[in-house]
């Protein structure tokens, strides 16, 4: 279906970052971890290129899952800030502070050092959890979240593949946004037939910080569900939010679409409201399917009659043959 | 003997145009056939009317046409000392010398031909009286008195001797048609509805009269064209169906195609898909009708109101109007060649079909455009096919696969 998928030479999972692993520390010892890494990231991204339309190996869920191992780089500078922190704080332990300056460097220390460290954990927990223990990983909890009775889900294996095989069939990607007919698949999952408000968040926070300013553009995707939950997913470019709202336009037309501004409004309004809302929101909805249902679907059968029997036509050529032979 | 021919002609007539009995018509082929053996010139004439054609009598009676056949009989009514078979024969342009050296055995000259005819057509022969018209209506009557412009002073005085030849025909027409001819209303007609230029002007009232009068004998091919009459007056509409269910009884299959379509628009009577479908199908006994066939295509690729879909159904009915040289389905065709629905999936035979059409439609374009953006028997172009998809209003797959491509920065369309 797709100008991509050119074929050729693929390396799945785990492979691919086996041997990119590898790679990053063979080479590293010769151009250096910098230029290692970066010629395999090339490499995956080269790859994806190719087969852009294969789903990876295990699915696009559990696929996400894993890429939660990427994270570790973070766990990894929690970490190491902790470490700072640890140094200053453990070695002025037994020291005597004489100025104020002093302790509350020693202090501060010691805060970051917790605060790291408990970000450390968790992170490195959650990120853990995600790619070895998908049933308990963010994105297992979401797709629950979003069944009739979370409590009785079936098992993880079931949940990811009712997903992805909604994405493989009709799946329309948007950066980090895959759209189905059914699902939404992003950092969380969405029922489409859930959704109650779309809010499309793309804002350039700037702050100032040691003489200079830093701005950061956040592009974000919220949902809202009709449990009031929110999904959020993070994305890299604006064109692909707007792109990925003006599907969800198409695949839940009744749903609100808004700006991030206003999703604190849209999720706290009152049980009244809400239900008002949802009422409304269930009239429509069933408006909507009721023509597509006729349209797909008809309303009784149809049976021809049989047709009256005409005059079959009649070979004259036939009948004038046959009385020349009479003759 | 009968009245102007003999008894095997003359009910032979009467049953093929004075009539419009498919079975009475089919029942008379075989004594036409025996008569004409046995050597009855009239018998052969009458019975190459019946393979030449629907245009040679009634659309619906059961003849089917064979034009060897056609040509053998009507040699053997001219040898057999046809007139009728004379005139016909110069009519459709088989009456070569050797045929007119035939004819010689029995009359002199084409005028004793015509005179025959004409003797006929004065007692009162209906059908005899048409062929009169025709000679005058095709202006056979030069040939026949043998005349030509030498034989005027000017080329303006042999123009105004025609084209008072040509309108001799309609007092002939008209009494054939007032007196129970039905077939012999058609050349009139078409004389007064569109008019024949340095002859008449069209005097399309006059037309209409003449479809009136056709519609008011019972005569069912008529009562279908004064339907179409009374479809465009204001306030007569129930009065054209009822005309139009009229002729459809008496066997005017082309009529369900104008019921059935008054069920599908349910602008005359409540929409009812289903009665309309039925409709279709009565008309689709003859298996001309291209506007059921591609109505009932429709009703079934739309599989709604009533209607299920069936796309193999739809198929079949839209490629029996194409192979007649008809496109208004193609759009619907080309779909279901595009997608393998009801069919084997046939990307190049869609972008035929989307080819040959001169309209627009929004499963035209977003076939158009599903064809290009995919390189799908042509060389990918996404640039054209979001064109296509583009030029879709308000339909909904259009719109999502236009969200399957982007611009880039150097205004290039690429996939997403």
């Amino acid at each position: 279906m797709d100008q991509g998928n050119k074929g050729g030479f693929r390396l799945k999972w785990p492979w691919n970052w086996v041997a990119c692993g590898v790679f990053v520390v063979g080479a590293g010892y010769l151009i250096g971890y910098l230029w290692s890494a970066l010629l395999a990231a090339l490499f995956l991204w080269w790859q994806k290129k190719r087969h852009p339309d294969e789903a990876p190996e295990g699915g696009y869920c559990l696929d996400r899952t894993r890429k939660r191992l990427a994270r570790l780089l973070w766990s990894l500078l929690y970490l190491l800030l902790a470490a700072g922190c640890g140094v200053v704080f453990f070695m002025g332990f037994g020291e005597e502070k004489e100025e104020l300056m002093d302790w509350a460097v020693w202090l501060v220390s010691g805060g970051g050092f917790a605060v790291f460290m408990v970000c450390f954990v968790i992170e490195t927990w959650m990120d853990l959890r995600d790619a070895f223990f998908p049933a308990r990983s963010r994105l297992a909890k979401s797709i629950r979240s979003q069944l009739p009775y979370p409590d009785e889900a079936p098992p993880v294996e079931e949940l990811f593949a009712m997903v992805d095989r909604d994405i493989q069939e009709n799946g329309q990607w948007f950066d980090r946004v895959a759209i189905g007919r059914e699902w939404v698949l992003g950092d969380d999952v969405s029922s489409i037939a859930r959704v109650r408000g779309v809010f499309a968040r793309d804002e350039i926070k700037s702050r100032y910080i040691n003489g200079r300013y830093q701005s950061a553009r956040i592009i974000e995707l919220y949902i809202v569900d009709d449990r009031r939950q929110i999904q959020s997913t993070g994305l890299r470019k604006p064109a692909e939010l707007q792109a990925a709202v003006s599907c969800l336009r198409l695949r839940a037309p009744e749903a609100h679409f808004d700006g991030y501004a206003r999703i604190a409004r849209f999720v706290d309004r009152t049980e009244e409201d809400w239900q008002a809302m949802e009422r409304d929101f269930q009239r429509r909805r069933n408006e909507r399917l009721a023509r597509e249902e006729e349209r797909e679907h008809p309303r009784g059968s149809y049976t021809p009659a049989p047709p009256k029997p005409g005059v079959p036509r009649q070979d004259i050529g036939k009948i004038w043959e046959e009385a020349k032979k009479k003759e | 003997m009968g009245k102007y021919f003999s008894d095997v002609v003359d009910s032979a007539i009467e049953a093929i145009y004075y009539s419009y009995d498919q079975e009475r018509a089919a029942a008379v082929l075989q004594p036409l056939a025996e008569a004409a053996n046995n050597g009855d010139g009239d018998a052969a004439y009458i019975l190459s009317r019946c393979t030449s054609g629907p245009q040679y009598s009634w659309d619906y009676h059961p003849f089917q046409a064979d034009n060897d056949v056609t040509e053998q009989l009507i040699r053997k009514s001219i040898t057999l000392g046809s007139a009728m078979g004379v005139l016909g024969a110069m009519r459709c342009g088989m009456l070569t010398p050797e045929m007119e050296e035939a004819m010689k055995a029995h009359y002199p000259s084409l005028r004793e031909v015509w005179n025959a005819v004409y003797e006929k057509a004065q007692a009162g022969c209906l059908f005899a009286m048409n062929m009169i018209g025709n000679t005058y209506f095709w202006l056979d009557i030069v040939r026949i008195e043998n005349k030509s412009l030498e034989d005027f002073p000017s080329k303006a005085a042999f123009g105004q001797w025609l084209r008072e030849n040509e309108l001799k025909c309609l007092p002939w027409f008209e009494r054939a048609f007032e007196g129970g001819m039905g077939f012999a209303g058609r050349n009139m007609y078409n004389l007064y509805y569109d008019g024949e230029e340095g002859v008449m002007e069209p005097d399309k009232s006059k037309a209409e009269a003449i479809a009136r009068l056709g519609a008011e004998k019972g005569y069912p091919d008529w009562q279908e064209r004064y339907a179409g009459f009374l479809l465009e007056r204001e306030g007569r509409a129930q009065e054209a169906l009822e005309l139009y269910f009229a002729a459809a009884k008496q066997g005017q299959l082309s009529s369900w195609y104008y019921i059935g379509k008054t069920f599908h628009e349910g602008k005359l009577v409540p929409k009812d898909c289903a009665q309309a479908m039925k409709c279709y199908e009565l008309g689709l006994q003859d298996p001309g009708q291209i506007g059921c066939a591609n109505r009932a295509g429709e009703l079934l690729f739309n599989g709604k109101d009533g209607i299920p879909q069936d796309y193999a159904r739809a198929v079949q009915l839209f490629e029996q109007a194409h192979s007649q040289k008809n496109t208004w389905g193609n759009d619907m065709l080309g779909t279901c060649y595009l997608f393998g629905y009801g069919c084997a999936k046939d990307p190049a035979r869609a972008l035929m079909l989307f080819q040959e059409v001169d309209y627009s439609t929004n499963l035209l374009n977003y076939g158009l455009g599903t064809i290009y953006t995919e390189g799908l028997g042509v060389p990918q172009d996404i640039k054209k096919g979001v064109e296509y998809f583009q030029k879709c209003k308000n339909y909904t797959p259009a719109q999502e696969a236009l969200l399957k491509f982007k611009k880039t920065l150097f205004g290039k369309w690429v996939r997403r």
